[in-house]
Parts: structure tokens; C-alpha cells; sequence
């Protein structure tokens, strides 16, 4: 069983076709993800009942179930109720959700972390709701949800092979097909481990050198 | 991903199936029709029946039974489109009407009859056993308190269940897996279909085939929706016009010829 480099080579193309799934979907994922994790977040907080109870359980319902129950639900269930999507919105949507309800936990988290005195402090200067968060509270939040907010684009990042159980030719997925015809499983294995590295290394390296720095005011 | 979390997304995949028999059918026939081209189910893991080659192109002989489909509806045979399905979720893409027929390699049974309908039997096919060249294993019998490894959701794990209920079994995801585990010798053999055990030992001189000649054999059947006659009795048409003259033969020449002698013969 010698290690066969031109199994690799010979494989390449097709496995980085499947690159471009994973990275347009991670990519999509955490536009979506954290743009509407955010609103959900701000909305959890909000003193309106009508807008935080219907936040905190679709927050709730995303962060409690497997996203790949999500993704089962969204592309086989859905069907029957009349809502057909192909694989990629499908894995997109499933993916978004259980990122934005992981995300608003996220910002909840760093904006409850924040000391009363800021949000008194901000008031007693007369500004409203908005001007607040945005000028006061949303700067401090940031760095604190960075961290984790990286963490979860790793995982997400990670679990966009899940797409493969619902049909999508993805990098696991492109991994998997080359194996079965060519039996040469390390190999595949260990390219396929070394560019998922190569996508998240550089963010979770980031990550770090952030939660370095000690976090002060702006 | 794990066999526990496997086991709960196929029940849940079974459920969804039951759900969508709500849906009502269209005509599938209107359709392809209507849109000018088959969108089939076809394995891409799987060879010799479905697979991709390097440059990413379906291959195999699942794959060309679609394009004979295809013209046979359209007079040109790339008038098809392939989706890649597998054992765990064929069937669900049918029922939700992603598909407009199976083409994976689809043994025929009572169980799937529920859900679904079968055209014609197109292929006939057995079991055999994968072993090590120094295995005293000769026959499936001798499997009795063994370990063995099958690929979930094949027939080769459900027939060693009924046939051999002592034989310790061993599922894993992929047929690479279920080989890798034989030749590390973390069991003493593989059952799965025939034709990819034929396949297999010839890449690996140092396994033998056992259990001649194939047992439990069951015929391959195409699905299609259920209760859609028009669809399958087009369907059937084309298959048995293909037995009628060559196309078929020489199909089956091209994907299986040089185990002739091996397989079991499509009566």
C-alpha cells in the first residue's frame, strides 16, 4: 500500500469543484446568518413582548434541534406542504437559520455583558433608542461577540458538508466519490483535511490574536 | 456523521416519505415531456453502475439505461439530466418530486413496493462473500459467529441478518469502508452485491471471492412514483424493446462482459 501522490493530482480539478459549493455556501451563510442574527438578537432584547417572544423561539427552535434535522425538515419536509427548494437555497436557508439563532445568542450575550452604567449613561446624554445602541453600546458589544461569533463560522464553515446527506456536490461529498471509485482513502482524506484547514486556520489564527488584545473601550 | 444519527434521519426520512403521499401526482410522462428532458436518479458512488470519473461526468450502467430512456422519449440521449442520489435518500427524492425515476442500482423489495412502484426487473443480481486468501470461510453458512462487514442500507446487510442471524455484523457507510475493515482484518468478510465484490477482488489479489454461486439472488428494478401507470408502462416499453434487440445485451456486455461467467443471467 504505498502512498499514491498521482491519485491526487489526477483528482484535484474535481475535488476543488466541489470547493466552490462550500465555500459560495459558508460564504452565503455567514452574510445571511449574522445579518439577521443580529436583528433577532436586538430583538430578543426588546422590551415589546410582541416582537421577543416570537424572536426567542425561532432563536430557540434554531439552536435546539441538529441543523441537519433543519436541512431534512426544509428539503423533504417542506414538499409537502407545497414549498419545493433545490439543494443549494435548501442547505442555504437550514444553514442561515441555525446561524442567526446562534448568532442573536451571541449578541444578546456580549449586550447583556455590557455594565448598566453605559446604558445610563448614554440616556442621561439624551439620546434615543438608536443613537444609543449604535454610538454606545453596539461599538463595545463587538468585541466581545468577535470571538465567539468566529467560532461559529468555523463550525459552520465545517458543517457545510452536511449539504451532501440532501443531494449537494460538495467537498466531502466530491471526496466520497473519488473513493468509492479509486479505494484510495487516505490520500483523498488527507487533501480533503488539509483544505478545510487552509479555509479555517486563517479565521480561527484571527480569532486568537483578537481575544489577545485586551478588550477597552473605543 | 454517526450511526446513531443516521438511524434517526432514516426514520425521519420515512416519515417524510409517508407524509408526502399526500401530494398528488402529476402525470411524471406530461412532464418530462413538457420540459424536454428526464431528471434521474442515478448513483455516483457506486461503479459499475453509477459513478464519476475524473472530469466529473456520470458513468456506468445505470447511467446509460437513462440515456436509453432518454431516447427513446426525445430521440437523443442527452436529453437527461443527472441527480445524485444514494441508498439512504432515493426514495425520498422521488416522493417529493425531485426525481422523475430511480436509477440506482435498486433491488426489488416488498418493503419498497409501498412506497413505491418498480418497472420491469433490469438487472439480476446475487450476493457473494469478500474474503481474505487464507479464510477457511467457503459458503455463507460458515459465516455463523463471525464478524462481518456490510454497507448500510444494502441488501447484502439484510440478507446476512436473515441468512446467518449469529454472524456479528459490522455496518458502515461506504463500501471503501467495509473493505478497509476487511483487509485490516477487523473482520473476516464482506458481503455486498455480486458485481462489486468481482470488482473489488480484482483490485485486491489478496482477497478471494466465497459463497458461490451468488446467493439470495434479486432482480434491480427502476422506481417511479407511485400509481403513475402511464409513466411506468413507458418505462417498461423502453426496457423491454431493449431486450427485444441488442441495446441491452450490449450494454450489459460493455458494464459486466468480463464477469460473465460469474453473474447471474436477467431471465
Amino acid at each position: 500500500m504505498m502512498f499514491d501522490f498521482d491519485v491526487i493530482i489526477k483528482n484535484l480539478p474535481y475535488l476543488l469543484s466541489g470547493v466552490k459549493f462550500t465555500i459560495a455556501l459558508a460564504c452565503l451563510v455567514i452574510i445571511l446568518g449574522t445579518f439577521l442574527g443580529i436583528i433577532l438578537g436586538l430583538s430578543k432584547l426588546s422590551k415589546n413582548r410582541l416582537i421577543r417572544y416570537p424572536a426567542s423561539f425561532i432563536v430557540e427552535i434554531t439552536r435546539d434541534t441538529p441543523i441537519i434535522m433543519q436541512m431534512f425538515f426544509i428539503f423533504f419536509g417542506l414538499p409537502a406542504l407545497g414549498i419545493r427548494l433545490k439543494t443549494f437555497p435548501s442547505a442555504a436557508l437550514a444553514m442561515s437559520l441555525f446561524a442567526a439563532g446562534n448568532t442573536a445568542e451571541i449578541v444578546r450575550g456580549a449586550i447583556d455583558s455590557l455594565p448598566t452604567g453605559q446604558f445610563d449613561a448614554a440616556k442621561s446624554l439624551g439620546m434615543n433608542y438608536f443613537q444609543m445602541m449604535i454610538h454606545v453600546i453596539i461599538p463595545q458589544a463587538l468585541r466581545r461577540m468577535l470571538p465567539p461569533a468566529m467560532n461559529l463560522f468555523t463550525t459552520l464553515i465545517k458543517d457545510t458538508s452536511l449539504a451532501a446527506i440532501i443531494g449537494a456536490f460538495e467537498l466531502t461529498r466530491a471526496a466520497q466519490e473519488i473513493i468509492e471509485r479509486t479505494f484510495r482513502s487516505l490520500e483523498i482524506y488527507l487533501v480533503v483535511a488539509a483544505i478545510y484547514f487552509i479555509i479555517c486556520y486563517p479565521l480561527s489564527y484571527y480569532t486568537r490574536k483578537v481575544e489577545k488584545q485586551r478588550v477597552t473601550g473605543f | 456523521m454517526r450511526m446513531k444519527n443516521f438511524l434517526v434521519l432514516f426514520s425521519i426520512l420515512s416519515l417524510l416519505t409517508l407524509i408526502s403521499f399526500g401530494e398528488g401526482i402529476a402525470g411524471t410522462l406530461q412532464d418530462v415531456k413538457a420540459r424536454g428532458k428526464l431528471i434521474a436518479g442515478v448513483k455516483t458512488d457506486f461503479p459499475p453502475f453509477g459513478f464519476v470519473d475524473e472530469k466529473g461526468v456520470n458513468k456506468g450502467f445505470d447511467v446509460d439505461v437513462a440515456k436509453a430512456l432518454a431516447k427513446e422519449l426525445f430521440g437523443k440521449e442527452n436529453a437527461v439530466e443527472f441527480v445524485a442520489v444514494t441508498s439512504g435518500n432515493r426514495i425520498a427524492f422521488l416522493t417529493t418530486n425531485k426525481i422523475d425515476i430511480i436509477l440506482a442500482s435498486m433491488t426489488i423489495t416488498e418493503e419498497r413496493k409501498k412506497v413505491i412502484d418498480y418497472s420491469i426487473p433490469y438487472f439480476m443480481s446475487g450476493h457473494l462473500i469478500l474474503v481474505h486468501k487464507d479464510s477457511k470461510i467457503g459458503k455463507y453458512q460458515d459465516l455463523a459467529g463471525k464478524k462481518v462487514s456490510t454497507t448500510q442500507g444494502s441488501t447484502g446487510d439484510i440478507v446476512t441478518g436473515e441468512l446467518v442471524p449469529t454472524a456479528e455484523r459490522i455496518k458502515f457507510q461506504h463500501n471503501s469502508e467495509s473493505l478497509q475493515a476487511l483487509k485490516d482484518r477487523r473482520v473476516e468478510a464482506f458481503v455486498q452485491d455480486d458485481v462489486l465484490l468481482l470488482d473489488l477482488q480484482k483490485r485486491n489479489p489478496e482477497l478471494k471471492i466465497a459463497g458461490w454461486p451468488p446467493f439470495r439472488p434479486a432482480p434491480y428494478g427502476l422506481g417511479v412514483r407511485k400509481g403513475d401507470k402511464e409513466w411506468l408502462d413507458s418505462v417498461d416499453a423502453t426496457l423491454t424493446k431493449m431486450k427485444k434487440t441488442d441495446s441491452y445485451q450490449k450494454l450489459w456486455d460493455k458494464w459486466f462482459g468480463e464477469n460473465k461467467k460469474a453473474l447471474l443471467e436477467l431471465k
